[in-house]
């Protein structure tokens, strides 16, 4: 097995495979406090438990009911010590030290007390460890063999729990309680990590059982992160993947690839197969959690679907011929080339994937503007987080969120805003909640009632039920209150901000027109609520703003993002822990993308292609003549296409045709194209329409980096070798090398070289120093050479805060008579976005498809019933679905997710987008609902299209 | 590219684009930070031809963009 | 005519109620109190008269006409408070029990209530801690741990929100002073905890007892809400600018709920556990805020303890052990009930003096003190003071005071049994020792009883006695090994063992 080396050079105490576990969490104190453990002076943080101190000293006392990830519990009695002056033999994990104490952890007392003990344990524990799947990563076994247990002088005759049933319903692990020793950590996990509280124990005493309350843990309320698993110490809670394949021998580390709160884990194999994932403790942004999706729903990397060898094909309507490598780059380098000649330089471009790495990225936008000679690059960016950049960089001068995730552990009041974090961003949900378990006031907005406005021992303290598209005037009438109420920061406005800037906006705000009363009527949010949520937020301490793209996906998506920089630098919460105005970015990599040059206007670090001097440095790099105006964005793109003046595109990593907005009118511009090359790990949606088709490599196979919402570099690194032969960076290099820019990197930490060389947020950034530091957050620099974990501490990096008016401009797309409902869209758990990868998985256990939930009233006045197949159309198309009659969307809004194909949600979304970023607005569109005739129709919906487009 | 779409994205900018001084002046530098000088043509071309459709500020801004470009 | 009726819990059990009724319907003007704690003279009617209040023991609802018409001579024992039984004790906590109307608080006031309250009132906290403190008031809920002390700890943390929880979960075998005091004078009860609450800085107070009190809840509830009529509960604590809210939570049937972590789990709506100490209560008790956390016959002492002042209580008992114990006599016994004297009367004086030998006339095998998880004690400890540190050094131990008597016929390899039989159903199933161990406990003591490897067993069973107490989370799997190891020790006959 391979150890992880310890950074502090200390035997480690195995937990799973690869991380020493102390037993405590690490005490924050500045104290320091000695004491003496088994005669040595031991010098640790006041609050340490004597465990700990113990552990970190290098002299492991034995547990089984502690783990470093959860509180203490005392409960297994096999950590207790003697410590000199003190009656009895307390429990170290529960015992924190105290100057000058005198601990002893080994003396035949306690020697007899553990053994004693561990007999009780095993005098209930079926004897086959030779045979149980969790033989050689299970504590109980270990602290068998450390306390020298030889005999269990009970015998197995008496009362035991060895005829309990297995639970495999889950369809990723198996419980087996004969093997539970209740200890409760699962229980505890559960509780204190996850925040679900899915776990119990029932009964009591000797019948004390771990339980998913209900029927089993499939039915139960539990969502499958894996802490319960992750903190089993034996074999009770174990993935069936080591079930069926048996331990693994060897660990990777490397970083999740669905959401962008960016988790690290250890890959853990059996040769090339992997068996588990296993979230790290030492990871920055996850510190030892995961969910549904990073955790086990793996699968699809190695699914029979997947898409191995290159092919290509003359007509679309052409069966795919596969191909060897250089065939299918010379035959795309030679179409694209073609294209040029006959239609010009600019009839090309490509789009480059959040999916992938920063340095695959980096390689595709490269080759854009180099081989292709254009700026006509964009990402998938555009269509989630584009007014982001926008607003962040317009107000504080960075297009990024402003805070670590750890930051909200200091918040007092949170402000949620279009984001459903324990849907779409768990890890960080999880986070968010034990805050609000330790008392942070809550404030959604969101026009849906998300898990966060009310879930086990979770409350909102206000839910502002916006209608769809009124985020604005919401973000108005919340800073109107602060600003007409005398609660802004003056202090912090004086001394950060642009105070001219704030003069003018705050005559802006106080206009009547945002008044809370005014609002009311455009928002449906009674006045008294807003009132209350922004004295709320204005007054409880520390105040946190998070988002998704229930903020971005709108046609005034960049006004919002600015209307709520502004109310943060309005009430001071800018430039310190617990504070700030933070994304929640939906893939893992959306940072990394639009940092790396992505957008058409914008080289690496946000400077714009017009900007001489960057651009000579970039040519004199890259030994090329640059563009100085922007390219074109994806819907440029498209709508040249159609008409013509656009007939090439390499798309990376993206299924546009799925995720972009209007289905009909995407499809149209892929077909009426010469040559579309797609690079991706299935024949996905968009490759339908596609001449060459690049197999792409899955993250396990990908060496380098991902950037995450905090803006954390985190390494990603090949668990196993790529199955298509060629990393995407080498393919990248290639087709630009054919097509006559020579392009060449011998690996990928090259491509992060050359980035740090030219981008100066990235001036320290290596994988060398990755490997050492574990991950670091951008700007790196000799300012930051470990990094920025929160951004703007001394000063806004644009120089002055810029408050920026945001008056209210409603959208086009508004209910009518003849679509009088809003459809708007969302994410569920245990799917991610288009669903390629979770569709692959035994994650649609949960979610076999989507489904429209519409307010009851809605539903009766249409004769609509609970599950009934209904078709949902606006002025753009129509689709079908299975509704689904809910308290979670109010009349008036219907609710949908857009992980299926089938359920086409884009093919009725429309052309209206972010006024500055042309991010379309999925959040808002005007449809009617009927019941369907017939249930073929639910499976025509996406075929018609594709076969009319 | 379809001039209907370009006329509705830059009444679009012109209705919601943050400004302090000169607003025609702060569409022109968004037009000149974002669009193609293809879409900055196009929409010019349309101003000339059905100059209703577009705000003063909108018209001066994209004319003054095609008189730098042509500059 | 003015006859008071028992509403005691014990006596309705004898019919009390019928009698009531038929005392009304009979023209009588019926006051209902608690109960003296003479159980064997149940109901026991009083009626006013000049000389006070005559008593008639087990008295029938058919007894009713002659009883007003003063021809129930027969059942009389005369002037109660000069009736020997209770002449000898020192009812000091006890003073009103069976005297006052439980719920009215102008005769509790009539009876010398809020006297200490009011005394409180106008002392600064230190100094009311001071004076519980000097009054040597010890914890009667078991661990004797001194009231003061911890007072002082709650009132030295900062915080913003602090408790009074009265545990009042009275699980021991053989114990009803805290629910006699409930149903008999409640008021004590609120008073204390009023004091403890200005002591140190609490405003919100919660008596978590044992849902098999139904009586004692009611009477509880009815007397508060009289309480904060009165004004002597509510945001002016009778006119003052101290601020006291208090309530009663019921607890659902756990044994260990009267631990005071598992207490303060249920009483914040959570599975009934032990929490690890530290941190201790008195500095992170209910939802993590300070929390004094005493037993119902501790507050109750200190409404007199104010009223009379730390000397008068300092001074009744022996050594460490002051003030008064209601000790609870059941079990085999001739005549059983509460007995309040101070600490010191010896073990023989209790049970042959007060108690009048047992129930059957046999001679007395054992007696087991302090609950379930109690030391067995036989004859040869008849000397010994009733005080917590005299009754540990004879193996013995204080608990809650309850003193369960048994006779000839008992089986102590069976009562051994029963010890580890009831820590099983009982355990919270936290810690190893008690969830797992209690289990083995019956399986190996019934092995030794059945003569298998008796030699092995026994050792077997050293061993496990030594893992439950010194690696117990609490004191319910900590004490099992008690009445255990004293049972095996002083009657190995009942387990098939040569002495």
């Amino acid at each position: 097995m391979t150890l992880l080396s310890d950074p502090r050079g200390l035997s480690p105490i195995r937990d799973g495979i690869g991380e020493p576990d102390f037993g405590t969490p690490k005490s924050t104190s500045d104290v320091t406090v000695t004491l003496t453990i088994d005669g040595s002076p031991v010098s640790v943080p006041a609050g340490t438990s004597i465990m700990r101190a113990a552990g970190e000293s290098g002299c492991s006392i034995p547990k089984l009911c502690a783990t470093d990830s959860l509180e203490p519990f005392g409960s297994c009695r096999m950590c207790l010590v003697e410590i000199d002056g003190r009656k009895g033999t307390p429990a170290s994990c529960t015992t924190p030290v105290e100057e000058g104490m005198v601990v002893r952890t080994q003396t035949a007392k306690l020697g007899k007390l553990r053994r004693n003990v561990m007999e009780l344990y095993i005098s209930d524990h079926p004897l086959e460890c030779l045979t149980c799947a969790a033989n050689g990563d299970c504590e109980l076994q270990d602290m068998a063999g450390v306390v020298g247990l030889r005999d269990v002088r009970y015998g197995y005759e008496g009362e035991n729990h060895l005829g309990a049933v297995k639970d495999q319903s889950n369809p990723y692990f198996d419980f087996d309680s004969s093997k539970c020793i209740v200890c409760n950590r699962c229980v505890r996990a559960c509780d204190q990590i996850q925040g679900t509280l899915a776990l119990t124990i029932e009964g009591r005493g000797f019948n004390s059982k771990v339980s998913p309350g209900g029927l089993n843990f499939l039915s139960s309320e539990c969502v499958s992160c894996g802490a319960c698993v992750q903190a089993c110490p034996t074999g009770t809670l174990e993935e069936k993947s080591v079930i069926e394949l048996g331990m693994p021998t060897r660990t990777v580390q490397t970083t999740c690839a669905y959401c962008g709160v960016g988790c690290t884990f250890n890959a853990e194999l059996r040769g090339d197969e992997l068996v588990r994932m296993v979230p790290a403790k030492t990871g920055g942004a996850n510190e030892g959690h995961s969910c549904v999706k990073g955790r086990f729903a793996f699968g699809y990397a190695s699914h029979k679907d997947r898409i191995l060898s290159p092919m290509i094909r003359e007509k679309i309507t052409d069966e795919w011929t596969e191909v060897s490598w250089d065939e299918a780059i010379t035959y795309a380098a030679t179409k694209f080339k073609e294209i040029q000649a006959k239609y010009g330089d600019n009839s090309i471009g490509g789009v480059t994937s959040s999916r992938c790495t920063n340095e695959e990225i980096f390689t595709v936008q490269k080759m854009i503007r180099t081989a292709f000679g254009n700026n006509n690059v964009d990402t998938c960016a555009r269509v989630c987080h584009s007014p982001t950049g926008f607003g962040l960089s317009s107000t504080f001068g960075t297009s990024a969120g402003t805070q670590d995730f750890k930051s909200v552990g200091k918040s007092d009041v949170i402000l949620l805003i279009g984001a459903n974090p324990t849907d779409a961003h768990p890890v960080f949900g999880s986070r968010l909640k034990r805050r609000l378990r330790q008392g942070a006031k809550l404030i959604v907005v969101d026009p849906r009632k998300i898990d966060l406005v009310e879930s086990a021992h979770v409350k909102a303290n206000h839910h502002l039920q916006l209608q769809p598209g009124t985020n604005v005037a919401v973000i108005n009438a919340l800073a109107h209150v602060i600003a007409t109420e005398g609660l802004a920061d003056k202090n912090f406005i004086a001394e950060r901000c642009d105070n001219e800037a704030f003069d003018r906006w705050m005559k802006f705000i106080s206009l009547p027109e945002n008044s809370p009363e005014v609002v009311e009527a455009q928002s449906g949010v009674p006045a008294e609520e807003l009132r209350k949520a922004a004295r709320l937020f204005a007054t409880s301490g520390n105040g946190a703003i998070y988002y998704g793209l229930g903020v971005t996906e709108h046609s005034q998506g960049s006004t919002m993002v600015m209307g709520m920089a502004n109310l943060a630098m309005a009430t001071g919460n800018i430039g310190r822990e617990g504070v700030g105005v933070n994304p929640l970015r939906g893939q893992n990599n959306v940072q990394g993308s639009c940092d790396m040059g992505s957008f058409p206007h914008e080289l690496s670090g946000y400077r714009h292609v017009s900007d001489d001097a960057v651009r000579e440095q970039f040519e004199t790099l890259w030994d090329v003549k640059l563009l100085p105006e922007p390219g074109m964005r994806i819907p440029n793109m498209l709508d040249n296409a159609i008409s013509g003046e656009f007939r090439g595109m390499f798309v990376h990593g993206e299924d546009i045709a799925q995720s972009d907005p209007n289905t009909k009118h995407v499809m149209a511009a892929l077909e009426a194209m010469d040559l579309v090359v797609v690079q991706d790990l299935f024949i996905n949606e968009t490759a339908k329409f596609a001449h060459v088709f690049f197999p792409g490599t899955s993250f396990l196979e990908k060496d380098g980096t991902f950037t995450n919402a905090e803006r954390r570099i985190n390494r990603v690194r090949p668990v196993m070798a790529p199955k298509n032969g060629k990393q995407e960076w080498q393919i990248i290099s290639e087709l630009a090398t054919a097509m006559g820019y020579p392009m060449h990197y011998d690996n990928a930490a090259q491509i992060m070289d050359e980035i740090a060389a030219i981008t100066p947020t990235f001036k320290n950034v290596s994988f060398e120093l990755l490997d050492r530091v574990g991950s670091l957050q951008w700007p790196v620099n000799d300012a930051a050479p470990q990094g920025t974990p929160i951004m703007h501490v001394n000063g806004f990096v644009r120089g002055k805060g810029l408050f920026v008016e945001t008056p209210f401009v409603p959208t086009e797309e508004r209910a009518n008579r003849k679509f009088p409902l809003l459809l708007t869209t969302g994410r569920i758990l245990s799917q991610y976005n288009v669903g390629a990868q979770t569709r692959r998985t035994a994650n649609s256990t949960w979610h076999q498809e989507d489904v429209l939930e519409i307010h009851e009233s809605d539903a009766q006045m249409r004769g609509i019933v609970d599950g009934q197949k209904v078709a949902i159309s606006s002025r753009i198309g129509e689709t079908v679905m299975r509704a689904e009659v809910s308290a979670r969307v109010p009349a008036g809004v219907v609710y949908t997710t857009f992980h299926h194909p089938i359920s086409g949600a884009n093919v009725i979304t429309t052309e209206f987008s972010d006024w500055a970023t042309n991010c379309p607005e999925y959040k808002v569109t005007a449809v009617e609902i009927r019941p369907a005739d017939s249930s073929q129709d639910a499976t025509n919906s996406l075929d018609d299209v594709l076969m009319k487009a | 590219m379809d001039v209907a779409k370009l006329k509705m994205m830059v009444n679009q900018i012109d209705q919601n684009i943050p400004f302090a001084g000169v607003k025609s002046e702060v569409i022109a530098t968004h037009l000149k930070k974002f669009w193609t000088p293809q879409m900055r043509a196009d929409i010019f071309h349309d101003v000339q031809a059905s100059p209703e459709s577009y705000s003063a500020d909108v018209r001066e801004a994209v004319t003054k963009l095609h008189q730098e470009a042509n500059a | 005519m003015k006859v008071f009726v028992p509403g005691d819990s014990t006596a309705l059990s004898v019919g009390a109620d019928e009698v009531a009724d038929a005392l009304a319907k009979a023209g009588a003007e019926v006051v209902r109190t608690g109960s003296r704690g003479m159980f064997w003279l149940e109901p026991l009617v009083e009626v006013q008269t000049d000389a006070g209040r005559v008593g008639y023991a087990n008295v029938e609802p058919s007894d009713a006409k002659d009883l007003l018409n003063g021809k129930l001579t027969k059942k009389s024992i005369g002037v109660v408070d000069e009736y020997d039984w209770i002449k000898k004790q020192q009812r000091v906590t006890f003073a009103r029990v069976g005297i006052i109307n439980p719920v009215s608080v102008d005769d509790y006031e009539a009876h010398g209530g809020l006297i200490g309250l009011r005394k409180a009132l106008s002392l600064p906290s230190e100094q009311i801690v001071e004076e519980v403190t000097e009054s040597g008031l010890r914890g009667r809920g078991g661990a004797g741990f001194p009231a003061g002390i911890k007072w002082k700890t709650v009132l030295g943390a900062t915080a913003d929100q602090k408790y009074v929880c009265c545990n009042a979960d009275e699980g021991d075998s053989g114990t009803f002073a805290d629910r006699m005091l409930m149903e008999g004078d409640p008021l004590t009860l609120v008073e204390g905890m009023i004091i403890a609450g200005i002591a140190v800085g609490a405003t919100k107070g919660l008596i978590y007892c044992r849902s098999e009190y139904p009586h004692a809840i009611a009477v509880l509830n009815k007397a508060i809400e009289n309480a904060y009529a009165a004004g002597v509960l509510g945001k002016s604590v009778c006119g003052s600018h101290f601020a006291f809210d208090l309530e009663v939570r019921s607890g659902a049937g756990s044994y260990v709920c009267g631990e005071e972590t598992a207490m303060l789990e249920s009483l914040e709506g959570k599975r009934g556990m032990i929490r690890p100490k530290p941190p201790i209560p008195a500095l992170s008790g209910l939802y993590g805020k300070p929390t004094v956390i005493n037993n119902v016959m501790t507050l109750a002492a200190v409404p007199m303890i104010m009223a009379n002042g730390a000397k008068a209580y300092q001074e009744i008992g022996v050594e460490r052990s002051r003030g008064t114990q209601v000790f609870q006599l059941a079990g085999n016994i001739a005549k059983g009930g509460i007995v309040e004297t101070g600490f010191g009367i010896t073990l023989g004086e209790l049970v042959d003096g007060f108690g009048g030998g047992t129930n059957s006339g046999r001679p007395i095998k054992t007696v087991q003190i302090g609950g379930p998880l109690g030391a067995y004690l036989d004859k040869n400890s008849w000397d010994v003071p009733m005080a917590y540190e005299s009754l540990a050094a004879a193996g013995g131990m204080l608990g809650h005071g309850g003193v369960v008597v048994f006779d000839d016929t008992v089986n102590m390899a069976a009562q051994a049994r029963f010890a580890m039989e009831f820590c099983a159903e009982e355990s919270c199933g936290k810690c190893t020792p008690c969830r797992i161990g209690s289990t083995r406990g019956v399986e190996v003591i019934d092995k030794i009883v059945a003569g298998e490897n008796q030699a092995e067993n026994l050792e077997l069973l050293e061993d496990l006695c030594e893992v439950m107490t010194d690696g117990s989370l609490c004191a319910m799997g900590g004490l099992t090994p008690l009445p255990v190891r004293s049972a095996l020790k002083l009657y190995p006959a009942d387990f098939g063992l040569r002495r």
